[in-house]
């Protein structure tokens, strides 16, 4: 354990470092161990401190700004594997771990963590915890809150408790791990995790299709859905994204494939097959290329850097309702300008619009015509509201919050609660 | 007395005459679930027809201050629905209806009575399936499973309930009834129906819920593997997952078990096999012989004995049916047993076993094994007689002794059947002061008076029953006191 007047800095380049929001810290902290975080926070409390929790501030412009920052703890030191059985297929880690860092750890073991969140080299796995992080292959294996067996945190009185285990079925005591998974540091802060882990497939392949239509794409989306195949991503993607990815076309649906050698070619072989059925041209990528397919599509829902009057908004609706959110925001682009460019894990219906240089006003009316969007992320301070309110159980959530941060000092002003 | 008959008045008027059990023998038969080691009546229960009627019938017990459990078949394990401070029971039997089966979006919305057995076969004319298939399927319901946070043997590849539930439609303790979600993949604020499943119904009563079907597979591959001892199924069962060849299910039965079924199902199988491992594989045709031949190769280098593919329909059925109801057929083989949930990470099966086999022996009683190998997920049966007083506390030893093992060797205490009354008191071998503390919190949010499902979960140090005092002793003292009479079923 270090002492507290080592760990903290008021120096003023360090706190600009760690602008929330548009927020300066009044001091940053940079613990070396979970039990720092505890005296920390712990510290915190006594002073009556604001505190916000930063990973690799890879999604600190979502949701609203804070109203003040007194402490910003910065997990990144936090950085070690705990515990790795490889023959049980459960790890360990300490928050501050970076997805990066830790699928390079596992490769060695021949095994991963399936989330391809954007940035992984900076993003970590408590920040990836706190906002609920998904990525392509969540139409498959979902996000940390399926993989998660496990948690510990450090609560908004210093106190550290865990839940879960170290097994990949566990009933014993309420499951915590989905209290704190998407709860955008308001309740605790994060200091480790567990998971379930799976082998890396022998094989990996990806078809993309172009599609003069969007309404062509998706119809292509819905039959591969419907058919005994069992891609492990299905995005929809626009021209911008296409491009990125270096084929050409108006829309694209990128599917992925990872298994046996024969069960890959069976999927490049008739994805391509139904993709004709729609009228889609398909080019395939095996090897380098998959790989930087994908981390280009990961990354384009990226919000670290934000250029002002830049709004980027996370949406989950039906599978069957993206079709007419894909028009809409077409439509909306035509009245409201932001030249939107838009992906969508369209078999899930979860998917990103992303728009340019607009003013607050028009950030406004993007924000309120699409209820479905779950967050957004901008530099903007000065919005209307940051949140769609919850379909139900919005007193229920407050008594959660009154309950774990009863001064709302984590985050205070940031989040729907 | 007086404020029992309004009460019953007033319920009468919300769902009708016949929608309140008040008689005495009546309400017996739900004075425990599948757990009877504690028994206690209710002293009413309410047969609601909807969420409507479900949220004023919750409104006017919180109202006269009366302890409110939920029950689905009362097939729980852990005596999650048995009212052991008594009050109403709200049964969901006439809340049996699928509402819709929505292909297109891949989801039904069911009512909590729903059989888990029945929602599976009814997705199965689409080609679809609800993927928790805990063994108890053909008479446990889907608000049981989203309680307790259900498993089965699929649950290896497909995962726990929680994972095919999509949004909820609950009773909260105020009275509100709440959507949690609208069936999307996310929602926005704290995840309600995550928080809700599995928590053995302290935070709300289920009306309604939207869940997950997924596709039925194209192909599947089932063999029986047969092997001369315990530790060589149990590190082939390691051996499989450590390799990655990530089967569907992976279900082990040790000798008694395979006895018990053999005798039942007629499967012909070596009673000289010291173990069985079944396994299933799935996924498109192409690669699933390639993976057989995988699997049946680690069984050989194993030691077994013998591999048998069960290559049709009928014959993967009877493998499957032999399995799911093993613990039925243990009726031929002992009058009585205790079924113990306990999991350990998978490499610590070959231990845990063994350590099983000693419990069996320093006990003197007979332990079957029939469980989910491929999870580390243990189901050891105790076979005594309860009518014998000694077994019996020689019984509940045994499992306090296997509980305490899985807890030493990295497990917890509970992987699919839940806490409820059963597993309460070995809560604090598993947890701190401060990580139970925070699940209390949590409750707290929900339920600030602790209204629904009291007594459950959470340890029970002082005067909360004779089984609690009973479980507090062995734990402290490794020994037994006393019970009630009663049997496991």
């Amino acid at each position: 354990m270090s002492d507290i007047s080592v760990l903290i800095s008021t120096d003023m380049s360090q706190c600009q470092r760690y602008t929330v929001h548009g927020v300066v810290p009044v001091r940053v902290a940079v613990p070396q161990t979970s039990a720092d975080v505890s005296v920390l926070i712990n510290y915190a409390a006594h002073q009556g401190w604001r505190v916000v929790a930063w990973g690799g501030g890879t999604h600190q412009l979502i949701g609203a700004p804070p109203t003040a920052v007194d402490l910003v703890v910065v997990t990144t030191a936090l950085n070690r594997v705990l515990q790795h059985e490889p023959n049980d297929l459960t790890i360990s880690v300490e928050a501050g771990m970076t997805m990066g860092a830790l699928r390079t750890y596992l490769a060695q073991h021949g095994q991963m963590l399936p989330v391809d969140p954007a940035l992984p080299d900076q993003t970590t796995i408590g920040g990836m915890i706190a906002t609920a992080t998904d990525g392509p292959r969540r139409a498959n294996y979902g996000i940390l809150r399926d993989m998660m067996i496990g948690i510990g945190v450090v609560e908004v009185n210093g106190q550290p408790s865990r839940a879960g285990g170290m097994v990949v079925k566990n009933v014993s005591g309420f499951d915590m791990m989905k209290l704190y998974h998407g709860s955008f540091g308001t309740l605790a802060v994060i200091v480790s995790a567990n998971f379930k882990l799976i082998p890396i497939p022998p094989v990996t392949a990806t078809v993309i299709a172009t599609f003069a239509q969007s309404d062509q794409a998706l119809a292509y989306i819905t039959d591969v859905m419907e058919s005994q195949l069992t891609p492990v991503t299905c995005e929809l993607l626009d021209a911008t994204l296409l491009q990125r990815i270096g084929v050409t076309g108006e829309w694209g649906v990128a599917l992925a494939y990872e298994g046996p050698q024969a069960a890959v070619d069976r999927h490049m072989t008739e994805l391509p097959q139904r993709a004709q059925i729609h009228g889609g041209a398909t080019t395939l990528f095996y090897n380098e290329t998959h790989i930087q397919c994908w981390q280009t599509i990961a990354d384009a829902s990226a919000v670290e850097h934000l250029a002002v009057g830049e709004l980027v908004l996370r949406w989950a609706t039906l599978p069957a309702f993206v079709d007419e959110l894909v028009q809409r925001i077409g439509d909306l682009g035509q009245s409201l300008g932001g030249n939107p460019q838009i992906h969508a894990r369209a078999s899930i219906g979860v998917g990103y619009v992303r728009v340019t240089g607009l003013d607050a006003n028009t950030q406004n009316q993007w924000f309120e015509a699409l209820p479905e969007a779950v967050w957004v992320a901008t530099n903007a301070t000065n919005l209307d509201t940051y949140w769609h309110a919850p379909v139900g159980g919005l007193d229920v959530m407050l008594r959660i919050r009154d309950e774990f941060d009863p001064q709302r000092r984590f985050n205070p002003g940031r989040f729907v609660v | 007395m007086q404020q029992l008959a309004q009460l019953v008045t007033a319920l009468r008027a919300i769902v009708g005459h016949d929608g309140v059990i008040d008689g005495a023998a009546a309400l017996l038969t739900y004075e425990a679930d599948g757990c009877v080691m504690d028994l206690h009546a209710p002293n009413l229960v309410v047969l609601p027809r909807s969420s409507s009627q479900t949220g004023a019938v919750v409104k006017l017990a919180v109202a006269a201050g009366v302890p409110v459990v939920a029950r689905g078949a009362g097939t729980g394990l852990s005596g999650g629905a048995t009212p052991i401070h008594g009050g109403i029971v709200i049964a969901t039997t006439r809340m049996d209806k699928v509402l819709e089966v929505d292909t297109r979006n891949k989801r039904a919305l069911v009512q909590p009575g729903v059989i888990n057995w029945e929602l599976s076969q009814h997705l199965a004319n689409y080609g679809y399936a609800f993927m928790p298939d805990p063994s108890s399927q053909k008479a446990c319901t889907l608000g049981g499973n989203i309680a307790n946070n259900s498993g089965g043997p699929h649950c290896l590849k497909y995962g726990m309930t929680t994972n095919h539930v999509l949004a909820l439609r609950t009773v909260l303790p105020n009275g509100e009834l709440i959507w949690t979600g609208n069936g999307s993949v996310d929602t926005v604020g704290y995840d309600l129906a995550g928080v809700m499943t599995g928590s053995e119904g302290m935070f709300g009563i289920v009306t309604e819920a939207w869940v997950r079907m997924t596709r039925l597979p194209e192909s599947l591959r089932v063999v029986l593997a047969l092997f001369p001892d315990i530790p060589s199924a149990s590190q082939t069962v390691s051996t499989i997952i450590a390799r990655g060849l990530l089967p569907a299910a992976l279900e082990m039965m040790d000798k008694l078990a395979i006895k018990a079924v053999n005798g039942m199902y007629k499967l012909g199988l070596p009673e000289s096999a010291g173990s069985a491992l079944l396994i299933e594989i799935d996924g498109v045709e192409e690669g699933l012989d390639d993976l057989l031949r995988d699997v049946t190769q680690i069984c050989r280098d194993h030691g077994a004995i013998e591999v048998r593919p069960a290559t049709t329909p009928a014959e993967q059925a009877q493998v499957w049916a032999a399995r799911k109801n093993a613990f039925g057929a243990m009726g031929r083989l002992s009058p009585s047993y205790y079924l113990v949930d306990t999991v350990v990470p998978r490499t610590k099966l070959p231990s845990i076993l063994a350590h099983v086999g000693d419990v069996s022996r320093d006990f003197h009683l007979p332990i079957a094994n029939v469980f989910h190998a491929g999870d580390g997920n243990l189901h050891p049966l105790i076979l005594f007689d309860r009518r014998d007083r000694a077994q019996l506390e020689r019984a509940l030893g045994a499992a306090t002794e296997i509980l305490k093992e899985s807890v030493r060797l990295g497990g917890v205490v509970s992987g699919e059947h839940g806490i409820g009354v059963e597993k309460r008191d070995y809560m604090d071998i598993l947890f701190t002061t401060a990580d139970l503390a925070a699940m209390a919190g949590l409750r707290r949010s929900f339920d600030p008076r602790e209204l629904f499902n009291p007594g459950k979960v959470f340890p029970a140090r002082k005067g909360c029953g004779e089984l609690a005092e009973l479980r507090q002793n062995a734990i402290a003292a490794n020994e037994i006191g006393e019970v009630p009479a009663g049997t496991w079923l």
